[in-house]
């Protein structure tokens, strides 16, 4: 099946319809999407994608609802891509940020799409790439991602963001805990939200403490906000602040830098995808040859590593 | 790969108890289907505009306040309005019995009254967006 020029055009001219099939088509992996994904590359380069990232409950929707409204009184298009956690048990999943961006669900100029992370590890679908090469072809001038809620680990948003806030409230652990390696290393903005509540002071403080300790010389030196975002205090000044970033992206060289990151993410995302289809294949597949060898390993004839190597070798990716 | 049923879940108009609501997107959940959320006090551009945008199969209302009779009939036609028009419409709540007809007529797949069981609404749903 060949991708209908009617649908791509449509989705280029925003409409909400043709984005809603596409994005579907491209979430599920349906036959056309690859093609339209081709086609949708080449174009766009233009728009702004900025990742809010933060534990459960920070405040992330919340302050994305508030960033749609700065960016509409700008003038601004705004896009949305909220992601929530996909069941390990059933699968499914109940996708409730739009719950806090709904008062923008009939303005043509927002369009909002929630996301099941189904399995993929890091804090985004594996289909967040490809969805911001859709939006960005269709002329969005701000694409904000909202990760899953974050634990330590979900750092993926910094590959495709240009720009991460990482959302927080007072009193989540103390200065160890913002000393530790992972998602607290990758932000560009940090914000305290909630900052109605006892312990913003020492929050700030400690993530404060923790940015002035790097050794390394960086360039782009992260501030600590606070903002309630509920009512829209503090909101504002996250608007400047993401300005002021993306000047110094584009004064530094930083813009070619993540469009090098973003592609480099994309290539090796696709190739991840592409061996992880055709394995599923030989683990789902009654293939007698994979069984008998995993047969061999589980009575210790033969270790893993040697299996794997033998099976990379024989298996045909370019068929994928 | 199984595609994914996706289904809205909102609650149109003016009564605020969405423990129905909650429960059977929960229940969706366990089944599979990756389900959107959309809050109390929408109106059907809301709930209509929100469903095209998220590529949805099926659009679940829930509604107690007794004004299914002209709130059901704007999101069918707010979806028709938007390309929406194979997007299934189901509604759970109290509605009167007379009243189920004429909702099925104005476009509404099934309607699901208190005590349904949450595996007959996912079955249906299946079966209308599978055809099995």
């Amino acid at each position: 099946m060949s991708i209908s020029d009617e649908l791509l055009r449509g989705a280029l001219q925003r409409d909400p319809w043709a984005l809603g099939k596409l994005a579907r088509m491209i979430d599920d992996g349906l036959e056309g999407s690859d093609e339209a994904l081709e086609r949708l590359h080449a174009m766009g380069g233009r728009c702004r994608v900025v990742g809010i990232t933060g534990p459960p409950g920070a405040g992330k929707s919340t302050l994305i609802n508030n960033l749609i409204r700065e960016g509409r009184k700008r003038d601004q298009t705004v896009a949305v891509l909220a992601v929530d956690p996909t069941s390990p048990y059933s699968g499914g999943a109940v996708l409730g940020d739009r719950v806090r961006m709904q008062e923008h669900a009939t303005d043509p100029g927002v369009y909002i799409r929630s996301l099941a992370t189904r399995g993929h590890m890091g804090g985004l679908s594996r289909s967040v790439q490809h969805l911001i090469t859709l939006l960005d072809a269709a002329g969005f001038d701000l694409v904000l991602l909202e990760t899953v809620g974050v634990g330590q680990e979900e750092v993926e948003v910094k590959d495709l963001a240009q720009t991460t806030v990482f959302v927080t409230v007072p009193g989540l652990g103390d200065g160890i805990q913002a000393m530790k390696a992972g998602v607290l290393e990758i932000a560009h903005i940090y914000l305290v939200n909630k900052a109605d509540r006892p312990m913003t002071e020492t929050t700030v403080k400690d993530l404060e403490s923790m940015l002035s300790m790097s050794e390394e010389k960086r360039a782009w030196h992260p501030s600590v906000l606070t903002s309630i975002a509920t009512e829209g205090t503090g909101v504002q000044e996250v608007m400047e602040e993401l300005d002021r970033h993306y000047s110094h992206l584009q004064a530094s060289g930083g813009l070619e830098n993540w469009r090098r990151s973003v592609a480099d993410a994309s290539v090796a995302e696709a190739i991840r995808g592409i061996v992880e289809e055709s394995l599923k294949e030989l683990v789902n597949g009654d293939n007698p040859e994979f069984e008998s060898d995993i047969d061999r390993v589980s009575r210790k004839e033969e270790d893993p590593m040697s299996v794997a190597r033998r099976w990379l070798g024989k298996l045909d990716f370019g068929k994928v | 790969m199984t595609k994914k049923i996706r289904v809205l879940i909102a609650k149109p108009g003016l009564d605020g108890h969405d423990r129905g609501a909650k429960v059977v997107a929960r229940a969706l959940r366990d089944r599979g289907f990756e389900v959107i959320y959309t809050g109390l006090h929408q109106t059907p551009e809301q709930i209509a505009a929100a469903a095209i945008q998220e590529g949805v199969d099926a659009v679940g209302l829930s509604i107690l306040s007794g004004s299914h009779g002209t709130l059901v009939p704007r999101v069918v036609e707010q979806l028709r309005e938007r390309g929406g028009e194979k997007i299934l419409v189901f509604v759970g709540g109290i509605i009167p019995a007379e009243d189920i007809l004429t909702l099925k007529q104005a476009g509404v797949m099934e309607v699901f009254t208190p005590g349904s069981p949450t595996s007959r609404i996912a079955d249906a749903i299946k079966q209308a967006v599978e055809g099995v």
